[in-house]
């Protein structure tokens, strides 16, 4: 996984928490990396989830909601990231296409042949929006945060709704936005 | 500053300041310096952007290619319109997560079935066909010809009955107008239709190629039917043609002997007169000479080589004149038969039975028959009655019988058959005489053709019997072998329920 996603979670933990939070979680849990994260690198996946679950013990919070204001907090940094890489993105459809392209990118660039997620999309109608997310990590409700992220910056309402979930033993997520 | 607990917090906060300003300046310090190595990793990444896109694209591509390759191998085979569907259908579910497919063919006559591919067995399963499906299907069917189309169920009317068929939400469908008279139209059950646009595109380049391929086969059968069609046409027509050859001729053959007959009947009638007259006048003669011999008034005796070739002139006269008329009444029955062979008579039919018709000639050639040959009646019990011409058809069962008597030299056996086949009524006419060689029955129905030597047969029996029985909307035809016998056999139609 892209360090910048740690280090993007470090921040939203800190924020939220407080420091010692991010801290006691890193010294509970014995990472390879020791807890040091460059935005520029990649790291194993398995840190992510140690992290999560332990900060979901010691927030009581739980991992899908963790995720999930994760995602929301995470958004703007990703929009920063994806106006990089596509010049006009004007609503939420077109951010969430344009997405799986900006995180194939970053991805890449730290090591071209990382692991990256899959997004593929359905647009039956104007309105609604299929996304299938195929991913080991299984990070669908940061997913979602981010989609609801996005909803407000555009100022959209959107309704999420997830038919598949990998969490749940299915092959892959179905989201399904509806605006 | 003396360590009172005020000052220690104060010397902590301090420190506490001191450390958070320290790594506030180091985080900024590692994002400079992310920033940097990030905007290195871009170059490094704009450097080979254009390889690994076009490695990725490549192998987008190889995986189109693959699938439509596939396709291909199954399309160019040698399969029929259902079986390629079959294959189809097979390789897009197993694309398409193993989905639910179903297939509705409408015919031009706007017959509707359903079926449903069944994913254990791999066969198609029929459903019972639902009126109500009716507005989705033409729906669908107009829908542009060979493309997928994409719709999701819920909130769409049009769909609402196919709710207890289709168990998800989204549908993918191909309209498929394969000929003017058939349409079929895939239905795909789909989960989700989330693929990239290289998929997608590979589907419908996919949806393309198989309607081209339905269409060519399609094609290709019907052209298969109609080249069986003209073949068969063609058939008839050589066959007609050849009838119409035969009937031509036979028909310039009847003028020719219409004209033959009727300038040959003049000379004969007064030849045949004059020939009676000189065996009357022969007659008085001779007994004129008999008398002048019984007188004894011989001068003749002075000359005896006049008298010799007298008394041989005497008794040769008689056979002369006899032998003469013999020839003339033979020339009139040819001329005869030459009449009834191109006579335009008028077609007195009428209801008539061929049994009484084969027994009537039986009797009138009993007498060539009775000595030497067996004859075996196989006539069936209540023949239904035929139309046509007593007298005409007489004669050509004569005819038969008497070729078979004398084909079958010494003792023989005539079989006559009547019967009852589908709409027709057959005769029969089997004898165990002589046969006859291809050529001979090549040949047979031509007039003035015989195998017979010149005393026994004109040539024209069969000919004026082939014409006769045209007359009757029947057929004559022949079946023979040499040395084990010949059977002529007559097809007369049935007298239509209508006449009866």
């Amino acid at each position: 996984m892209k360090g910048a996603i740690f280090v993007g979670f470090s921040a939203f933990i800190e924020e939220k928490y407080g420091l010692a939070v991010w801290v006691t979680a890193l010294d509970q849990c014995e990472l390879k990396s020791n807890g040091v994260y460059l935005s520029t690198e990649i790291y194993d996946d398995n840190e992510f989830e140690t992290i999560i679950t332990k900060l979901a013990t010691l927030t009581g919070s739980s991992i899908e909601s963790l995720q999930r204001d994760f995602g929301q907090y995470f958004f703007p940094q990703l929009m920063s990231i994806a106006l990089k890489h596509i010049e006009k993105i004007t609503n939420l459809f077109e951010f969430l296409i344009a997405v799986d392209n900006v995180i194939h990118i970053e991805v890449k660039k730290a090591d071209h042949l990382a692991y990256t997620p899959t997004l593929f999309y359905d647009q039956p109608k104007s309105n609604v929006l299929i996304m299938r997310y195929v991913s080991k990590r299984k990070m669908c409700y940061f997913a979602e945060g981010l989609i609801l992220g996005a909803a407000q910056h555009f100022n959209q309402s959107v309704s999420v709704s997830q038919t598949q979930c990998l969490c749940k033993g299915d092959d892959h997520c179905l989201i399904r936005l509806e605006t | 500053m003396p360590n009172t607990p005020g000052n220690v917090n104060a010397q902590l906060l301090e420190k506490v300041n001191i450390l958070e300003k320290a790594l506030a300046n180091e985080r900024q310090a590692k994002r400079v310096l992310e920033d940097k190595l990030d905007a290195k990793a871009q170059v490094n990444f704009d450097q080979n952007k254009d390889i690994l896109d076009a490695l990725e694209h490549a192998n987008d591509r190889q995986i189109q290619f693959q699938f439509l390759a596939l396709l291909t191998q199954d399309l160019l085979s040698d399969k029929n319109i259902d079986e390629m569907i079959h294959f189809f259908v097979l390789n897009l579910s197993k694309l398409m997560s193993h989905c639910p497919v179903f297939q509705i063919t409408q015919t031009a006559k706007k017959s509707r079935t359903i079926s449903r591919m069944n994913l254990t067995t791999n066969c198609w399963t029929r459903l019972d066909w639902n009126n109500q499906y009716n507005d989705a299907l033409s729906y669908m069917l107009n829908q542009d010809d060979s493309l997928w189309h994409r719709e999701e169920k819920e909130g769409n009317q049009v769909f609402a009955p196919l709710k207890h068929l289709i168990k998800s939400n989204s549908i993918l469908y191909l309209p498929l107008h394969i000929s003017k008279t058939q349409s079929r139209l895939l239905i795909l059950d789909l989960d989700h239709y989330c693929y990239d646009k290289g998929f997608k595109e590979t589907l419908n380049i996919a949806g393309q190629q198989f309607s081209s391929a339905l269409k060519k086969r399609t094609t290709e059968i019907e052209l298969s039917y109609n080249f069986q069609v003209l073949q068969s046409t063609l058939s008839e027509l050589r066959s007609t043609q050849q009838q119409l050859v035969h009937s031509e001729k036979m028909a310039s053959l009847g003028q020719l002997s219409a004209g033959i007959a009727h300038e040959i009947n003049n000379p004969i009638g007064f030849i045949t007169s004059n020939l009676h007259v000189l065996k009357d006048y022969s007659a008085i003669y001779n007994q004129a000479l008999n008398t002048y011999s019984a007188n004894s008034i011989s001068v003749l005796k002075e000359h005896p080589k006049l008298e010799k070739n007298l008394a041989f002139a005497r008794s040769d006269i008689d056979d002369l004149i006899n032998s003469c008329i013999e020839g003339v009444e033979r020339i009139s029955e040819i001329v005869l038969s030459l009449k009834a062979f191109s006579k335009k008579e008028k077609d007195e039919f009428s209801q008539i039975n061929l049994n009484e018709i084969i027994k009537s000639s039986l009797k009138i050639v009993w007498n060539q028959l009775k000595y030497d040959h067996e004859v075996i009646e196989n006539l069936a019990i209540d023949l239904p009655e035929i139309l046509g011409n007593y007298g005409q058809l007489q004669q050509v069962l004569v005819n038969l019988f008497v070729n078979s008597a004398q084909a079958m030299k010494g003792n023989g056996q005539l079989t006559v058959t009547s019967n009852v086949v589908g709409h027709y009524i057959e005769v029969s006419v089997t004898d165990t005489g002589c046969g006859m060689d291809n050529k001979t029955i090549k040949k047979l129905f031509e007039p003035f053709y015989t195998t017979k030597s010149e005393n026994e047969g004109t040539g024209l029996g069969l000919s004026v019997s082939y014409a006769i029985i045209e007359k009757h909307n029947a057929t004559i035809s022949v079946n023979s072998e040499q040395d084990i016998g010949s059977t002529f056999t007559l097809r007369f139609p049935k007298l239509s329920k209508a006449r009866e």
